[in-house]
């Protein structure tokens, strides 16, 4: 059973507004967001914050833009096959260029690790892994 | 359906090279078995008439995590898929390994009933930027339109070791090490990573012809830590152990009156540490 994922361009519209939340919501569905999840641009000094609140708890927010190059897509299974074998579809219904990870209160720090995937993974180290070698460089033994 | 009471989610969130949106390719998740595991393992390969690429998928995953997208959904599983390119080499590597050895065989005959993808194999050899990349891992035969191919052990440890050097290049001049020593702990870390798309017997090989196997082995048994349950059966205020290293230490610096001490008969009597121990200890 392969997947197919219809994500071209064309189909897009949107640029979605994405959050990555510290705690787990045991929901799949639509909630009233936007009168409840607030965050704030502030700033201090010359740096720019983001807080917000969830379930009465401190949150503090770090935009993350992914990396060159690289896009971001939202996919939907609108139908879903009912037996295994057959082919699944997924259609995009968003894409994203950035999106805005949530700490709770401590756990700011300037190396968390999805920082860590989007900056240096996905950039250099995945690239001297995968990128071809041409063998007529490589030196004879 | 419903997961613990949650409906399950048709919804994920994948980031991707823009070439797979702006192309006209098709854009397939397939199972292939990895070369590390040899689990079936998903990748995606972007199909466009002669030309493929194929990408990785890297579930970034947290167990505390959910997604709000749109300011109107919530999404319960916190997995961000991050796809990026995928030497289609160590695949290709692996499936030649699991032949016979001196069998010439054509690449397509390879990966059959491991996929689910039709012609899975000629896809691969049309991810690569050009066949001389085979030149890499294997020797050749045939015609320019039947070509077969047979693994070559030395080819693959000189090309492998060029894929090591430049890691390690990239991940020193990142500093992106984790509890390595940078001077000599490069080349290992870099040769780390890049045996998570080996299969277990080739890395062993790769090690021992890139000279740094037996410093891999060192710095493992000299780092060795008691384990959690070790470290935790012993009372982390033990008293006891105190006084008896004490007792060494000073036996030449007590007084003449202690020293005396020693020389009473103990004999039927009870250190002054039994009165303080379980009573169940002291009937046996």
């Amino acid at each position: 059973m392969s997947i197919n994922l219809n994500i071209h361009d064309k189909n897009l519209t949107s640029n979605s507004i994405l959050h990555h939340l510290p705690c787990k919501i045991q929901a799949n569905e639509e909630a009233n967001v936007k009168s409840y999840f607030k965050p704030k641009k502030s700033l201090e000094g010359e740096k720019q914050c983001l807080s917000a609140t969830f379930r009465g708890r401190p949150l503090d927010g770090k935009d993350i833009a992914l990396p060159e190059g690289y896009v971001g897509v939202i996919v939907m299974e609108k139908n879903k096959p009912f037996s295994e074998e057959k082919l699944r579809s997924f259609d995009a219904v968003g894409c994203f260029k950035n999106f805005t990870q949530w700490y709770l209160d401590s756990q700011y720090t300037s190396e968390n690790s999805i920082d860590m995937v989007c900056q240096t993974w996905a950039t250099s180290i995945t690239s001297a892994i995968h990128s071809p070698i041409d063998p007529k460089k490589l030196p004879c033994d | 359906m419903k997961l613990n009471g949650v409906n399950s989610s048709d919804t994920w969130i994948f980031v991707l090279p823009k070439s797979c949106m702006n192309g006209d390719g098709d854009n397939i998740v397939m199972s292939l078995p990895h070369p590390r595991t040899d689990k079936n393992t998903k990748f995606l390969i972007n199909v466009c008439d002669e030309t493929c690429k194929l990408f990785e998928l890297n579930r970034h995953q947290n167990e505390c995590s959910s997604w709000i997208f749109n300011e109107q959904s919530v999404l319960a599983d916190g997995s961000l898929f991050i796809s990026t390119p995928f030497d289609p080499l160590y695949l290709i590597l692996n499936e030649l390994l699991n032949e016979e050895t001196g069998k010439f065989v054509l690449i397509n005959q390879l990966f059959s009933g491991s996929c689910e993808l039709p012609d899975v194999g000629l896809k691969l050899l049309n991810c690569l930027p050009s066949l001389v990349q085979m030149e890499n891992i294997a020797e050749s035969t045939g015609t320019a339109e039947f070509t077969a191919y047979r693994f070559n052990e030395a080819k693959t440890l000189r090309w492998l070791k060029a894929k090591v050097e430049r890691l390690a290049d990239v991940v020193s001049k990142r500093g992106v090490m984790l509890g390595v020593d940078p001077a000599e702990g490069a080349t290992a870390f870099a040769f780390g990573l890049i045996s998570d798309y080996l299969p277990s017997k080739l890395s062993t090989k790769l090690g021992r012809y890139l000279g740094i196997e037996d410093k891999i082995k060192k710095r493992k048994s000299c780092g060795s830590q008691p384990s959690a349950k070790k470290a935790k059966e012993e009372p982390v205020e033990d008293y006891s152990k105190q006084l008896k290293t004490s007792n060494i230490v000073n036996k030449k610096s007590r007084p003449r009156s202690h020293k005396c001490l020693d020389k009473v008969d103990k004999r039927g009597m009870k250190t002054m540490s039994s009165f303080f121990t379980v009573k169940s200890k002291l009937k046996d």
